[in-house]
C-alpha cells in the first residue's frame, strides 16, 4: 500500500510539474500575445467594444470616407479624393476590413493543422486585394454607397448644404436629396440599440461631437492632436478641415451589439456579408477578453501545480531519474534525431512548451547520464564490424559505402520527383525544405563514405607498415620494433609476424649455435683422431725401417702407410669444410688473374695429369681476367675439380677446361664424361656424396663439397650440371670492374 | 754427433716412436711427459733441441717454451694437433723455431730436426757473422760471387737454369715474379705459355731445398699472380 502510494506520488508529482510548466508557458505566452496584440487593452475591465482602439479607428475611417463622399460625390475616385480631401493616413475603406480578416486568419493559423489552409487563404487574399484595387477604381460611388447602406450596424447620414445626400436610416430615406435638418435624427433612433452617435460639423464649427449612452465625450482633450490621441478626427487646433468640407454635416451611429447581415442572392455573387466589420471588431474584442481571463485562470492553475510539484520535489526527482535512465538507454543518434526534429517542429508551430520539454530532456540527459551514455549505434556497428575477418570487413565497407551512395541517390531522385509535383505555388515554399533534405541526405552519404574511407586509409597505412616490416624481416632484421596498428585485426597480423620474427630469430641463433657446436665437435674429434694417427704413422715408419721382413709384410705395411695417409687427408678436409660452411674459414682476398691461376694449377698437377693418361683440352684467354679471391683456397678448388675429373672420367675420354668471360662474370668450366652412370637427382656438392654409392673408389666424397664451399667463401658460385654422362662443373666469379 | 734431443709429449707412444726414430738417426733422446718434467730435465742435462707438444698436463707447451726462452737459445720444434694458422703464429711468436702439425710425416720431422741442429751447432757462428756476399734466408744461404746455394750449410747441386732462377729469387726475397718475367730473365727471351716450364724447374729446385716439397716453405706459388721466395727471419 505504501509503495503503491509512493509510486503514485512520484507519477503525480511529475504530472503536476509537467502540467504546471506547460500551462505556465502556454498561459504566459497567450497573455503576452494578447497584451501585445491589443496594446494593453485587455487589461481594462470594460467589456464595451466601443472602447477599443479598433473601433475608434474604424469610426474615424468611416467619417473620413463619408466626408469625402459628401465633399464631392462626383469626385469619388479615391485618387483625386486624396488630393482634394484632407490629408489622410487611412483613405482605403477596405483596408481596415482586411486587417481584421488578417487578424482572424492569424488566429486560425494558430491552429497548426490549418496552417497550409491559412497560407492558401493568404494567397487568395493577396490576389483578391489586387483585383479589388482594380475593381475599386471602376466602382462607382453609388455602388459603394449601396454596399454601405446594407450595414445596419453603422447608421449614417450625410448632409451637404442642408440637403440629405446619403443615409441608411430607413426613416429618412424619403428625404434624400431634400432639405434636411440633421437634428431630427437623434430622437428617431432607439438609444438602447445604437448607444454611440457621432456628429460632424453639427454646430458648423468643423468639429466632431461624440455621445455614448447619452453622455457626451470629450473628443479633443486639450485640443492638440498627438499620435496617442483617442480620436483621429478633424477639429483639433492642429488638425483642421478645408472650408468646402465644412458645408458637410455627417451623422454616424454604431450599434450596441452589432449583428451580422448576410445577403444571399443565390446564383449571382454568392453570399455577401454586410456589417461584418463592426461585428468582428466586437467579437475580437470580446474573445480577447475571454482568452485573457482563461489565460489568467490557467496561470493560477499552473502556479498551484508548480507549488504541488515543489512540495513533492523529492518524488519529482525520482521521476526525473527514471526518465533520464530511459534516456541513457537510448542510442545517441535516436536522441539527437528526436531532439532536432522536435525542436524544428516546435519552433515552426510556436509550440513553446514542447521546446521547453525537449530542452529539459536534454538537460536531464546531460545532468544524469554524463559519462555513462549508451554507446551510439555507430559504435555498435564498429564493434560488430570486428566480428568479421579482415578481408570480409574491407568488402563490407565497400558495400556499405556503395549502399549508402545508392540510397542517397534514390532518396534524392524521389525528392526531386516530389518537387515536380510542387510546381503549384501553394507548395513553393517547400522547395527549400526539399533541397535542405537532399543536402542532408547527401551530407550523410558523404559522411558515411568518408568514415569508411578513413578506415580503409588506416588499414592501408597498416598494410604498408606490415609490408615494410616483412621486408625488414626478409632483409634479416629480426629485432622487435613496436608498431601499433589502428585496426584490431591488423594488430593480430602484426603479432603473428612478430611471432614468426622471433621464431626465425631463435631458429637462426640455434642454427648458429649448432653450427658452432658442429665446428667445435669436428675440431675436437679431428684432434682426437690426429693424436692416435700420429702414433700410427710414426710406428708404420718404424716398421718400414725394419729390416729382414718378409715381402708380404712389407706389402701390408705399404698399404697401412697409404691408408693412414688418406685418413690424415680426410681428417684435414672434414675439419676445413666444417669451418668453411660455418663461415669460420679465414680468407685473404686479393686481386688475381683467374686464367693464370688455372694455368698454375695445371702446371702444379702436371705429373698427376700425365699419370692419369687423360688428355686435357684447356682453353684460357690470352688476356688476364681479374677477380677478387683467396688464391690458396681457389687453388684447392681447381685442384679438387681436376682431381675429380681425373678420377671419375671414362677411360680414354677427354677432359675440357675452359676459362671464359661472360657478362661481367669470369667462368671456369670443367667438362668430363663420367665413367659411371650418374644419378641425376644426386647433389654432388653435398658432403660425402659420390657417384658411386658403394664408396670403394678411394674418394673421400669431399672434393666437390670442398670446392663448392671454398668457392663460396671466396665470393663465387659453383654449379654442377649433368647431361646424360656429361658432367659439367661451372665456377663463376664476378669480374673485377677496375680492369674493364 | 750424439746431440741430445728432448722429446716432450703426454702421449707416451708418440714419445717412444720419436725416441726410436731419433735414435736410429744417432741422436740421444731424453723424454718428458709434461712441461714441468721438461723444465727440470732441461735444468739438469745438456740438451741441444726440443720437440714439444702443446697440449699437456701441468704445464702446457707454450708456457714451457716461454720459460725456456728466458734462459736458453736452443732450437724448439712445436708438435701440435692444432693446425690453424693462428696456432702456428702463436707458437712461433712464443719463441718456437718451427711448427709441425700432427699427424706429421716422421721423415720430414727428422729432416727438420737435422736441419735445425746443423744450423744451431755448426753454422751458428757463420750465420751470426753474416758476410756481405752471402744472402741468408732461413735454412738457405746463397753466396753471390760463387753462385752457390747452401742448405743447412751444405752446398746444393743446381743446374745452370736452376742457379739462374735461385739467383733471381735470393736477390729478391719476398718479391712476386710472374712466370713471364722469370722466363724472360732466366732464358733471356720472351716465353710463350711459360707457366709449365717455370713450374717444372721450381718443382725441381723444391726437391733440393725444401724439407717437404709437397708443402714448400721457401719457393711458393702465389696463385693467380706468380712465384716468390718467402722471406724467412732467422730465430737463432
Amino acid at each position: 500500500m505504501d509503495t503503491k502510494w509512493k509510486k503514485l506520488k512520484i507519477i503525480l508529482s511529475f504530472a503536476a510539474f509537467f502540467l504546471g510548466v506547460t500551462l505556465l508557458i502556454g498561459s504566459v505566452w497567450q497573455l503576452g500575445r494578447l497584451i501585445a496584440e491589443t496594446k494593453g487593452e485587455v487589461w481594462r475591465t470594460e467589456s464595451d467594444y466601443q472602447e477599443s482602439a479598433e473601433f475608434r479607428r474604424y469610426i474615424s475611417a468611416k467619417l473620413e470616407e463619408l466626408l469625402s463622399v459628401a465633399n464631392d460625390g462626383e469626385r469619388w475616385k479615391y485618387g483625386s479624393l486624396m488630393e482634394k480631401g484632407y490629408d489622410t493616413q487611412q483613405s482605403w475603406p477596405w483596408e481596415g476590413a482586411y486587417e481584421v480578416s488578417d487578424a482572424i486568419a492569424e488566429e486560425t493559423a494558430e491552429d497548426a493543422e490549418a496552417e497550409a489552409e491559412y497560407l492558401f487563404r493568404q494567397k487568395i487574399q493577396e490576389e483578391e486585394q489586387e483585383a479589388d484595387t482594380a475593381w475599386a477604381e471602376e466602382q462607382s460611388l453609388d455602388e459603394y454607397m449601396e454596399r454601405m447602406e446594407r450595414d445596419k450596424n453603422l447608421l449614417y447620414a450625410v448632409i451637404w448644404n442642408n440637403r440629405l445626400l446619403y443615409t441608411n436610416i430607413e426613416e429618412f430615406e424619403d428625404k434624400l436629396g431634400k432639405q434636411f435638418q440633421g437634428d431630427v435624427i437623434e430622437g428617431s433612433l432607439a438609444a438602447d440599440e445604437y448607444n454611440f452617435s457621432l456628429w460632424f460639423n453639427r454646430n458648423r464649427d468643423g468639429k466632431v461631437q461624440i455621445s455614448k449612452d447619452g453622455e457626451k465625450e470629450d473628443v479633443y482633450g486639450n485640443g492638440v492632436y498627438m499620435p496617442d490621441s483617442r480620436w483621429f478626427v478633424p477639429g483639433y487646433t492642429n488638425f483642421s478641415i478645408d472650408e468646402e468640407s465644412k458645408q458637410a454635416i455627417i451623422f454616424m451611429a454604431a450599434a450596441k451589439e452589432p449583428k451580422l447581415y448576410v445577403e444571399e442572392d443565390y446564383g449571382k455573387n454568392g453570399t455577401v456579408n454586410y456589417g461584418d466589420r463592426l461585428y468582428s471588431i466586437r467579437e475580437n474584442f470580446l474573445s480577447s477578453k475571454r482568452q485573457f481571463k482563461i489565460g489568467c485562470a490557467l496561470l493560477a492553475v499552473s502556479a498551484l501545480l508548480l507549488v504541488i510539484a515543489f512540495i513533492w520535489r523529492k518524488e519529482k526527482r525520482c521521476a526525473e531519474k527514471e526518465i533520464s535512465g530511459l534516456l541513457g538507454r537510448t542510442f545517441l543518434e535516436v536522441k539527437l534525431l528526436f531532439f532536432f526534429v522536435g525542436i524544428l517542429f516546435a519552433l515552426k508551430r510556436m509550440m513553446l512548451p514542447l521546446c521547453f520539454w525537449l530542452l529539459y530532456l536534454l538537460f536531464l540527459d546531460w545532468r544524469e547520464n554524463r559519462g555513462k551514455q549508451r554507446k551510439p549505434i555507430i559504435e555498435g556497428v564498429r564493434t560488430r564490424e570486428l566480428k568479421y575477418s579482415l578481408q570480409k570487413r574491407i568488402v563490407r565497407r565497400g558495400r556499405l559505402s556503395m549502399l549508402s551512395g545508392g540510397l542517397a541517390f534514390l532518396i534524392c531522385c524521389l525528392a526531386l520527383a516530389g518537387m515536380r509535383n510542387m510546381e503549384n505555388w501553394y507548395f513553393q515554399d517547400k522547395y527549400i525544405g526539399v533541397l535542405l533534405f537532399i543536402a542532408v541526405v547527401l551530407l550523410l552519404n558523404v559522411a558515411v563514405s568518408f568514415l569508411y574511407l578513413e578506415k580503409n586509409r588506416q588499414l592501408a597505412e597498416d598494410i604498408g607498415a606490415l609490408s615494410d616490416r616483412i621486408l625488414e624481416v626478409r632483409n634479416g632484421n629480426l629485432e622487435d620494433f613496436p608498431i601499433l596498428p589502428q585496426d584490431a585485426e591488423m594488430k593480430e597480423v602484426f603479432e603473428n609476424l612478430s611471432e614468426i620474427q622471433r621464431g626465425m630469430d631463435t631458429a637462426l641463433r640455434e642454427r648458429m649455435k649448432s653450427e658452432q657446436m658442429k665446428v667445435d665437435l669436428v675440431a675436437n674429434v679431428s684432434h682426437d683422431i690426429k693424436t692416435p694417427l700420429t702414433s700410427i704413422i710414426s710406428y708404420i715408419e718404424l716398421l718400414k725401417q725394419e729390416a729382414d721382413l718378409p715381402e708380404h709384410v712389407k706389402e701390408f705395411i705399404r698399404i697401412l702407410g697409404e691408408k693412414s695417409e688418406r685418413l690424415r687427408t680426410i681428417v684435414q678436409d672434414v675439419f676445413e669444410i666444417s669451418k668453411a660452411t660455418s663461415g669460420q674459414l679465414p680468407v685473404t682476398i686479393d686481386e688475381l688473374d683467374l686464367g693464370k691461376l688455372v694455368q698454375q694449377t695445371l702446371a702444379d698437377m702436371d705429373a698427376q695429369v700425365e699419370q692419369s693418361g687423360f688428355i686435357m683440352k684447356v682453353s684460357i684467354p690470352e688476356f688476364p681476367i681479374f677477380i677478387q679471391a683467396d688464391g690458396q683456397r681457389l687453388y684447392r678448388v681447381f685442384q679438387n675439380l681436376i682431381q675429380n675429373a681425373l678420377k671419375y672420367s671414362l677411360a680414354g675420354s677427354r677432359i675440357y677446361l675452359d676459362v671464359e668471360e661472360e657478362e661481367g662474370q669470369a667462368a671456369v668450366r670443367i667438362k668430363n664424361i663420367s665413367g659411371r652412370e650418374l644419378e641425376r637427382t644426386l647433389d654432388f656438392t653435398e658432403r660425402f656424396v659420390r657417384g658411386d654409392a658403394s664408396r670403394t673408389d678411394g674418394g673421400s666424397g669431399l672434393g666437390l663439397s670442398i670446392a663448392k664451399s671454398f668457392t663460396e667463401v671466396c665470393g663465387g658460385s659453383l654449379r654442377v650440371e649433368i647431361d646424360a654422362d656429361l658432367f659439367t662443373v661451372t665456377v663463376m666469379f664476378p669480374k673485377n670492374r677496375s680492369d674493364g | 754427433m750424439n746431440e741430445c734431443v728432448l722429446v716432450v709429449d703426454d702421449d707416451r707412444e708418440i714419445v717412444r716412436a720419436l725416441e726410436l726414430l731419433l735414435e736410429k738417426e744417432g741422436y740421444r733422446v731424453r723424454k718428458a711427459y709434461d712441461g714441468m718434467q721438461a723444465l727440470s730435465i732441461l735444468a739438469e742435462q745438456p740438451i741441444q733441441l726440443i720437440l714439444m707438444d702443446v697440449m699437456m698436463p701441468k704445464l702446457d707447451g707454450l708456457s714451457a717454451i716461454m720459460k725456456i726462452r728466458e734462459r736458453k737459445n736452443l732450437p724448439i720444434i712445436v708438435l701440435s694437433a692444432k693446425t690453424e694458422d693462428t696456432d702456428k703464429v702463436l707458437g712461433l711468436s712464443m719463441g718456437a723455431d718451427d711448427y709441425v702439425s700432427k699427424p706429421f710425416n716422421p721423415q720430414e720431422l727428422i729432416a727438420r730436426v737435422k736441419s735445425h741442429l746443423r744450423r744451431y751447432t755448426l753454422l751458428g757462428d757463420i750465420h751470426a757473422g753474416g758476410e756481405k756476399n752471402e744472402i741468408w734466408n732461413g735454412r738457405l744461404c746463397y753466396r753471390v760471387q760463387e753462385r752457390v746455394l747452401y742448405v743447412d750449410g751444405e752446398p746444393v747441386k743446381l743446374t745452370a737454369t736452376e742457379t739462374k732462377m735461385m739467383d733471381l729469387f735470393m736477390r729478391n726475397r719476398g718479391r712476386i715474379f710472374p712466370a713471364e718475367e722469370i722466363y724472360q730473365r732466366v732464358w733471356e727471351e720472351p716465353g710463350f705459355a711459360p707457366e709449365n716450364t717455370v713450374m717444372v724447374h721450381i718443382r725441381h729446385i723444391r726437391e733440393k731445398i725444401e724439407l717437404n716439397p709437397g708443402e714448400p716453405e721457401y719457393l711458393k706459388v702465389v696463385w693467380g699472380i706468380g712465384y716468390k721466395m718467402e722471406k724467412i727471419e732467422n730465430h737463432s
